[in-house]
């Protein structure tokens, strides 16, 4: 997707407009102002980057703000943060309930990025690390209570990989399977799309921060 | 005992349970009907699939606030599935059709039911004057209440005088059901779901019970959970979560059903792993016509004669049947199907069979529903615990409202047909009415009926609870005779949908819970709900506007339900159509408390778990063991059915096979799980799966828009290529839940010529990138 | 046919919702609740069987603590 397709976003100017907006706030320490992709929301602990994205510390420091990779997401999921983000005001970052990553396979986002802020050494969707996704809340997960849902599971674009499904017996009605939505963080890429389907109020399944593998004593 | 006896042990019980209690001196206070937050419960089977899972509905200030599984329902036990979860909120979409409308040229006027109803009368009683009964009709649902099928079956069979009444089961269970009829004399399951918690391998033919019965696959899979011994096998044209549960995949080209269960008959035969003697008590062998037509002309009309065969002769047709023969047409080894004949010979393994759509909706679709019960009659493997073909049912009442209440253009109610003078003697007697009214002629089945449409033979059309003119394959040529105004249609539902905005006239109706009614599940479950809520704005249940049409025909007379016993009344006039059929109901009252009961009722009231068995079914005598007490000399056919192609086949224009179906988070054409934000946000549209080796040689990636078309009609989709669904190479499937898609429009219109159902699974289309 | 006296004990406190999610049992009737937890119940079974089955469902609702049968007739039952 290129950036003079009719299709991509909102224009350049319209992004430096909101990046300039951010700075002026930032600089009179000002109330809100409301751009398109600039968005002003409770702070956060974790920003979900695009693909690609150096660790958080040196992504701050790489990212000049341009707003390249928002335009040229095809999605429309990545929005520029406000003045909440401090620091990373102006910053790109998905806000996976809305509209989570898609996982284009030519990576347009990373393409565009002018100053390496996303990692050109990205080629693969696989290789993403977004972040990890978690079940926040196994008492509000349906599938958990044995109903029928794992609709982020069967929505996974990594299904069998980064989800898998761990029947067990249900105990209570002693005739049915819990089929419960497990993640696998080696495989989970991040996207945020299982946040996005999980269809309680809010949802029960999110992106947080990558989770690593841990070295081990042990032999499992 | 009696009455006066019984009520006073009641109290008594209550007095010493009060006394136990630790009650005196202290005033019992009454038990509220509405618990701590207000809410009233009551009971109801779900609104959508053929599993009939039962639900618990709460009630506060008129409205539904809340739903849940009822744990005391035997299907489920507390669970559902995620559409069945949001229930509540199905029937409070913003756009439910409150009042009549009328077009009036390009616009739909808000109308009072007194001029809808005077308009339609009068449409219907012109053309029928005019043109005779057969130029108007009534296209139905498997989602119509029993009241519903009952009340158009008789108006317009013992009323107007024509068998012009069809379901949209038609395109769903018909197959299923010729075959019961051809089979065994008597229409549904010999078996029920506890043969899914009994039987120790369960062999899934063409059916994606994980995505279309969901809380019934959760009971099977637990089986497996439970049992080492379970044994999960998927043939399947396409992987799905289904396939990702089972213990063994098997892939198969498209048709090639009809040619592996002949070969594993062939095998069954020629390794002798049939049960002679259950052979040669219980069947009888036969063959039909092949050769015959596809349904693609309009007016064709097939053949079925059949001819006896002895089981020497049955054996020497089936000689060519050989297992390489069938990897030739079904891609499936030789082996394999030697290993499936096997296994479905297996004295020390109970396997049951279980197949939906992918059976059904065949252009043979009745021949692979015999060839299944092949396999299993000549192994014996049926009438057992845990062991029996279960034919699951897609919509919740296909089987007690369209298949037991008989809303087909040859049916009457339980097993009738028309064309039969002492089945139209009995019907004419329990309604009242001279036998004479009953047309002996086969009325317009539901593709003919459309093509009639086209044809403007067919004047008046009333579609109720359903939505033809997104789901009917060939969909172009129907829409386009719709929107040409060849005839008057009218139709009843609870939101606008593609049907309603091709109707002259627009009914709003009262849904589920809005009104009180009784539904049949897969496993012949029968059960009731009381009304819970009013419908919204001026909407009426659609028993209330037949009648109310029917008055107007001056057939008002056929519906002498007093107001306050309505439903009763009706349910026991119909009910006296299965007494003694084998299909017995129970009287009205008995399903107000109960979660449901099997047919057929026995005396004391309980409920048949397996038909045909003197261990269960009421009509077979202690001793006589199996006896299949409706098919005539009471031995169930086998028949000799051969390969034969499908319709239209892939070919260097259209190179790949496409096929339809569903998956677990809409209902149909989602025109209620449309409506649940929940449920879109789930799965917002409709995508194309395309195997990544197709797609990676046209240059296609995952999301990319694709153009895919057939010979009938074209639409852009995503390709899904690593989805929950994974079509073989040289297939793709879509869904048809997307009212933006009409996907129908690329699907052939030809049918099964015995059971008339179309096949939805097999054409041939070109994809190009878009 | 058994009939039985049943006394429900629940969680105080609950005694109304319980009342309301037992009454949906088939073959049962509330015939009253009492404060501090107990709902006082008449079971109406087709069979001994039938009435354990009921008994069971009963245990399994919320908030319910037990299920204790004070009177029990069976005078008619095969």
């Amino acid at each position: 997707m290129d950036d003079s397709s009719a299709d991509s976003a909102i224009s350049r100017r319209l992004f430096l407009k909101g990046s300039a907006l951010s700075a002026l706030v930032l600089a009179l320490g000002g109330a809100a102002v409301s751009a398109v992709y600039l968005r002003s929301a409770q702070a956060r602990d974790f920003y979900l980057r695009p693909p690609g994205a150096l660790d958080e510390k040196r992504f701050l420091a790489a990212c000049v703000k341009c707003g390249k990779c928002a335009q040229a997401c095809p999605y429309r999921s990545i929005v520029m943060a406000g003045g909440e983000a401090g620091v990373g005001i102006g910053t790109p970052h998905i806000i996976a309930r809305e509209t989570p990553c898609y996982l284009c396979s030519d990576l347009p986002c990373v393409k565009a990025c002018p100053s390496g802020a996303l990692d050109k050494g990205l080629q693969e969707i696989e290789k993403i690390t977004m972040g990890t996704a978690v079940i926040v809340d196994r008492e509000g997960c349906l599938s958990i209570r044995g109903l029928r849902c794992e609709v982020c599971y069967r929505q996974c674009p990594l299904i069998d990989k980064a989800i898998t499904i761990e029947p067990r017996h249900n105990v209570r009605t002693g005739e049915h399977t819990i089929m419960e939505p497990v993640i696998h963080k080696d495989k989970c890429v991040g996207c945020g799309i299982c946040e996005k389907v999980c269809v309680r109020e809010k949802s029960v399944i999110v992106v947080q921060k990558r989770v690593e593998k841990q070295e081990d004593f042990y032999e499992f | 005992m009696e009455l006066t006896r019984r009520d006073f042990l009641k109290a008594s019980a209550a007095a010493a349970a009060f006394a136990a209690a630790g009650a005196s001196g202290l005033a019992p206070r009454t038990a509220q009907a509405a618990d701590e937050k207000g809410i009233t419960w009551g009971k109801a089977p779900c609104r959508y699939c053929g599993v009939g899972c039962c639900v618990l509905v709460g009630v506060k200030d008129g409205k539904i606030v809340a739903t849940k599984g009822d744990p005391a329902g035997p299907v489920n036990k507390g669970l559902n599935c995620i559409k069945g979860y949001f229930l509540g909120k199905a029937l409070y979409g913003k756009d439910r059709l409150t009042h009549p409308l009328i077009r009036k040229g390009n616009k739909m006027v808000k109308a009072s039911w007194d001029e809808a109803l005077n308009l339609i009368a009068s449409k219907y009683q012109e053309a029928i004057t005019t043109h005779g009964p057969d130029s108007v009709g009534i296209y139905g649902s498997g989602q119509w209440t029993v009241f519903e099928g009952y009340t158009a079956v008789k108006l317009f069979k013992g009323g107007i005088g024509t068998n012009n009444v069809e379901p949209n089961a038609r395109l769903c269970m018909a197959s299923a059901v010729v075959a019961y009829m051809n089979t065994f004399g008597s229409d549904e399951p010999m078996g029920c779901y506890d043969d899914l918690d009994l039987g120790d391998t369960y062999i899934l033919w063409g059916a994606n019970m994980a995505e279309a019965h969901p809380v019934l696959f959760s009971r099977l899979i637990d089986n497996k959970l439970k049992n080492p011994k379970v044994r999960l096998i998927d043939i399947a044209t396409r992987k799905t979560r289904t396939t990702q549960m089972a213990d063994e995949y098997i892939p198969m080209v498209p048709q090639g059903d009809l040619a592996a269960l002949n070969a594993i008959v062939h095998v069954i035969l020629r390794d002798k792993l049939y049960d002679e003697a259950f052979v040669k008590q219980h069947v009888s062998f036969k063959r039909g016509t092949e050769n015959q037509p596809y349904g693609l002309k309009d007016k064709e009309a097939p053949k079925e004669e059949p001819k006896n065969l002895s089981f020497e002769e049955f054996k020497e047709l089936m000689k060519p049947m050989t297992p390489e023969w069938a990897e030739k047409l079904s891609g499936i080894p030789a082996a394999t199907i030697v290993k499936l004949a096997h296994i479905y010979g297996d004295k020390n393994r109970k396997v049951n069979s279980l197949w939906t759509m992918g059976v059904n909706q065949h252009v043979r679709g009745v021949w692979v529903n015999n060839l299944i019960y092949n396999v299993h009659l000549l192994t014996g493997k049926i009438g057992k615990k845990g062991e029996n073909p279960l034919s699951l049912t897609g919509q919740p009442s296909a089987c007690g409202t369209a298949r037991e209440v008989g809303t087909f253009a040859h049916r009457l109610p339980a097993d009738m047909v028309v064309m039969n003078e002492a089945h139209r003697k009995k019907t004419a007697e329990i309604w009242g009415i001279d036998p004479k009214k009953i047309s002996p002629k086969m009325g317009l089945h539901t593709i003919e009926m459309y093509r009639a449409l086209d044809r403007g033979e067919l004047k008046c059309l009333w579609i109720q609870c359903t939505n033809p003119f997104q789901s009917i394959p060939n969909l172009n040529r129907y829409r386009k005779a719709a929107n040409g105004r060849k005839a008057f249609i009218v139709v009843s539902d609870i939101y606008p949908t593609r049907s309603t905005e091709v109707a002259d006239v627009i009914l709003p109706s009262a849904t589920w819970v809005e009104k009180e009614g009784v539904f049949g599940n897969t496993e012949r479950r029968t059960q009731h709900w009381f009304k819970m809520i009013n419908p919204p704005g001026e909407a009426r249940e659609d028993t209330w506007q037949l009648i109310e049409f029917a008055k107007r025909l001056g057939l008002g007379h056929l519906f002498p339900y007093s107001e306050k016993h309505f439903y009763k009344e009706m349910w026991e006039e119909y009910r006296r159509f299965t007494i003694g059929s084998g299909k017995d109901l129970a009287p009205y009252e008995t399903y107000h408390k109960v979660r449901g009961l099997r047919w057929p009722v026995k005396a004391d009231g309980k409920e048949t778990r397996w038909r045909y068995v003197d261990f269960d079914d009421p009509y077979v005598k202690k001793g006589e063991g199996l006896k299949f007490y409706k098919a005539p000399g009471h031995k169930a056919n086998v028949w000799f059915r051969p390969y034969e192609p499908a319709a239209e086949a892939p070919d260097r224009e259209y190179p790949f096979w496409f096929c339809t179906g569903r998956l677990l988070e809409h209902w149909h054409t989602a025109t209620m799980t449309g409506r649940v934000p929940e449920l879109m946000r789930a799965m917002p549209g409709a995508t194309l799966e395309m195997h990544p080796d197709d797609a990676k040689r046209m240059g296609i990636k995952n999301r990319d828009k694709v153009r895919v078309s057939s010979r009938r009609g074209s639409i852009v989709l995503p390709a899904e290529l690593n989805g929950r669904g994974k079509p073989e190479k040289g297939n793709v499937f879509t869904t048809f839940f997307d009212e933006t898609k009409l996907i129908n429009e690329l699907c052939i219109d030809a049918f099964d010529p015995l059971s008339k159902e179309p096949d939805f699974k097999k054409c041939a289309v070109k994809i190009e990138k878009a | 046919m058994p009939i039985s006296g049943v006394v429900v004990t629940c969680r105080p406190g609950q005694e109304q919702k319980v009342a309301v999610q037992a009454r949906l049992v088939p073959g049962v009737e509330v015939h009253g609740v009492l404060p501090e937890g107990r709902v006082v119940i008449v079971v109406d079974a087709a069979s001994v069987e039938a009435e354990v089955d009921i008994a069971s469902q009963l245990e399994r609702l919320d908030a319910v603590i037990s299920v204790q049968i004070a009177y029990h007739n069976f005078e008619d039952t095969p």
